[in-house]
């Protein structure tokens, strides 16, 4: 795994000095620069090694938290990525309860309630959340909701009061949560319907219920907290989804997070905010991974890891 | 023949022994998850207007037309009367004056063709490292599998969105980076179904008979995996049109004028409020052909190879 990690750095890093010769990033002034000067900037910043050592010395400052300035005005790139961490984590924290308390709860009714209107329903709500894409369906939302009907706020997160979980301020959150939440929720919905449908079937719900137990002890206790596992494990699974997620959603509601800044940085050509996001993003994906890795192994104990 | 998804689809009491009323709904729903005709048919029609859409289309689809931009469609005959002058547009123009419906016509060739291409070239490769790392295992395998698992660890849209800014964005590069999408599902699953099929008689038996790696590869391990592999690919092509649709909409997928859905999404996301149209259209068509697919692929899979049903 942290093979993957230093791998994906070593391909950002590759396409990082594609864009040719990385002189012009560092040096304030591209002009007038003397060959003199010229010679000695890149001997300062190694630019004379091999690429391999360049690597390694980018490697190690990044390592340090030093990413470089951006270009468009200069500021450090970790200032900038520390500014808008939060409002992406927040984002992705409200999508993800959203998912959880949308996803699980209507697979089970639907695997619970099988051919009536809340299966229906609730296999409409899978079908649409894998098929429609999330750039489309925000801004329709965001004109039936704020334009038509101006229910909710079109964009940005700040309600501006100070009490942090006001109305004013939640609200923000409603559309941007539900759109990037919308299709892990989908995924969460189809396997608990199957997972529950599965063991629904098995014997010893049958036992149960010849026994006379209570269909909601049956359900909840006795068929929910077995069926979990495949969930769970999807849930871990798909926390690194959200990440890649927030590029389009944040986009499209103006959210002042990583995902927007990306996204402007990619049309201003902004060469190290990109890579620093794109890192920042990678280690994170690496650790949603990993965390889903630890939570496979403990959820099941038939998993052993060698 | 008909392993097809009906297993437990009949109208049975639930489990709280309430018979359903939507009894007949469903009924009608489970028919169709059988022979997807729904799906074929909007498939067969997107393909359809693709084909025809250099000749069917009512206008180029690059030709502005500034006096009529943001033209309202069928809906709103009461915009025509009150300008005389304009063209009619079925479905209204965009903020350039384009028309709309011969955009989306023109953006069903562009998905359909990139799509299909980039399937093709993520299937072919993704293949053959999957037989690959399956067949010959240990350092072949061990190498493979590190890539995809690298390539994973990698967020594609970011990914994407660098690439665009070191190459300039173009067919070119979304092609390839589409195809790198593609290939890791194969080489994973394919890998899998590999090292099971090698352990097998047939298999065994021609290695004593004396038959070359390549020789297995090709004759026996190949036509064991095509049914996982048409699964697959079914299953990956609507995830394939909704990245390019993400990237389009980015804009570090194919460039102006190109009628690509997303770019089209992208370019009337400014005048939503007064021209919901230049939006609605296209996301549509996406959403529609997704969809399509998506049903066509469940249903490919639950014909061809029910083991695959945790895959999506």
């Amino acid at each position: 795994m942290f093979l993957s990690v230093i791998g994906a750095t070593a391909i950002v890093f590759s396409l990082s000095r594609m864009t040719g010769d990385p002189l012009y990033l560092y040096a304030t002034s591209g002009y007038g620069l003397s060959a003199e000067q010229e010679a000695a900037l890149r001997k300062e910043l190694r630019l004379d090694r091999p690429l391999v050592v360049q690597y390694v010395v980018w490697l190690g400052r990044v390592a340090k938290g030093d990413f470089g300035r951006t270009l468009l005005d200069k500021r450090k790139v970790v200032d900038v990525i520390g500014d808008k961490i939060g409002n992406s984590a927040q984002l992705g924290l409200a999508a993800w309860v959203f998912a959880v308390g949308v996803g699980v709860p209507l697979g089970v009714l639907s695997a619970v309630r099988r051919a009536s209107a809340w299966d229906y329903l609730a296999r409409i709500f899978a079908l649409l959340g894998t098929a429609t894409p999330g750039f489309w369906i925000g801004l329709m939302l965001i004109y039936l909701f704020a334009v038509t009907l101006g229910w909710l706020p079109s964009g940005t997160k700040y309600g501006y009061d100070t009490f942090p979980l006001s109305w004013n301020n939640i609200r923000h959150f409603i559309l941007p949560a539900l759109v990037l939440g919308w299709g892990p929720a989908a995924g969460f919905l189809r396997i608990t319907r199957s997972a529950m449908l599965e063991i629904l079937d098995s014997e010893f719900i049958k036992f149960a219920r010849s026994k006379g137990v209570a269909s909601r002890t049956i359900i909840w206790r006795h068929a929910f907290r077995n069926a979990l596992i495949p969930p769970l494990t999807l849930i871990a699974l798909t926390m690194a989804g959200f990440i890649t997620g927030t590029v389009v959603v944040e986009q499209v509601f103006s959210w002042p997070g990583l995902g927007s800044t990306a996204v402007t940085a990619t049309f201003n050509n902004d060469f190290p905010l990109m890579t620093g996001i794109v890192l920042i993003f990678v280690v994170l994906f690496a650790l949603a991974n990993l965390l889903a890795d630890v939570a496979y192994a403990y959820i099941d104990p038939r998993i052993k890891y060698s | 023949m008909a392993v097809s998804g009906a297993t437990t689809r009949r109208a049975s009491p639930d489990l709280a022994g309430q018979s359903s009323r939507f009894a007949a709904v469903l009924a009608v729903w489970d028919f169709f998850r059988r022979w997807p005709l729904i799906p074929a048919f909007i498939l067969v029609g997107i393909i359809v207007m693709a084909i025809i859409a250099p000749w069917a289309a009512p206008y180029d689809y690059a030709e502005t037309d500034l006096l009529s931009r943001n033209a309202p469609g069928f809906w709103d005959s009461q915009w025509y009367k009150d300008h005389p002058e304009a063209k009619f547009h079925i479905l209204g123009t965009d903020p350039f004056g384009r028309d709309i419906l011969s955009r989306v016509m023109h953006g069903a060739r562009v998905s359909l063709l990139i799509s299909t291409i980039a399937i093709a070239i993520g299937m072919t490769v993704g293949t053959a490292l999957g037989l690959a790392a399956g067949f010959y295992g240990r350092i072949v395998d061990e190498i493979i599998s590190r890539f995809v698992d690298i390539w994973l660890s990698l967020p594609f849209i970011l990914i994407a969105m660098i690439a665009t800014i070191v190459f300039e964005p173009g067919m070119r590069i979304l092609l390839i980076l589409l195809s790198l999408l593609a290939w890791s599902v194969f080489v994973r699953n394919i890998r899998a179904e590999v090292l099971s099929l090698r352990e097998r008689d047939y298999v065994n038996q021609a290695r004593v008979a004396g038959a070359s790696g390549r020789w297995i590869i090709w004759k026996h391990l190949l036509p064991g995996v095509v049914n996982t592999i048409i699964v697959i690919a079914t299953l990956r092509v609507g995830q394939l049109i909704l990245a390019e649709a993400t990237l389009s909409y980015l804009g570090a997928g194919l460039p102006s004028p190109t009628p690509a859905w997303g770019l089209m999404v992208a370019e009337g996301r400014e005048y939503l409020r007064l021209a919901w149209w230049s939006t609605f259209f296209p996301g549509f068509s996406i959403v529609l052909l997704v969809m399509a697919l998506n049903f066509l692929g469940d249903w490919s899979r639950d014909r061809f190879d029910p083991r695959l049903r945790q895959l999506s």
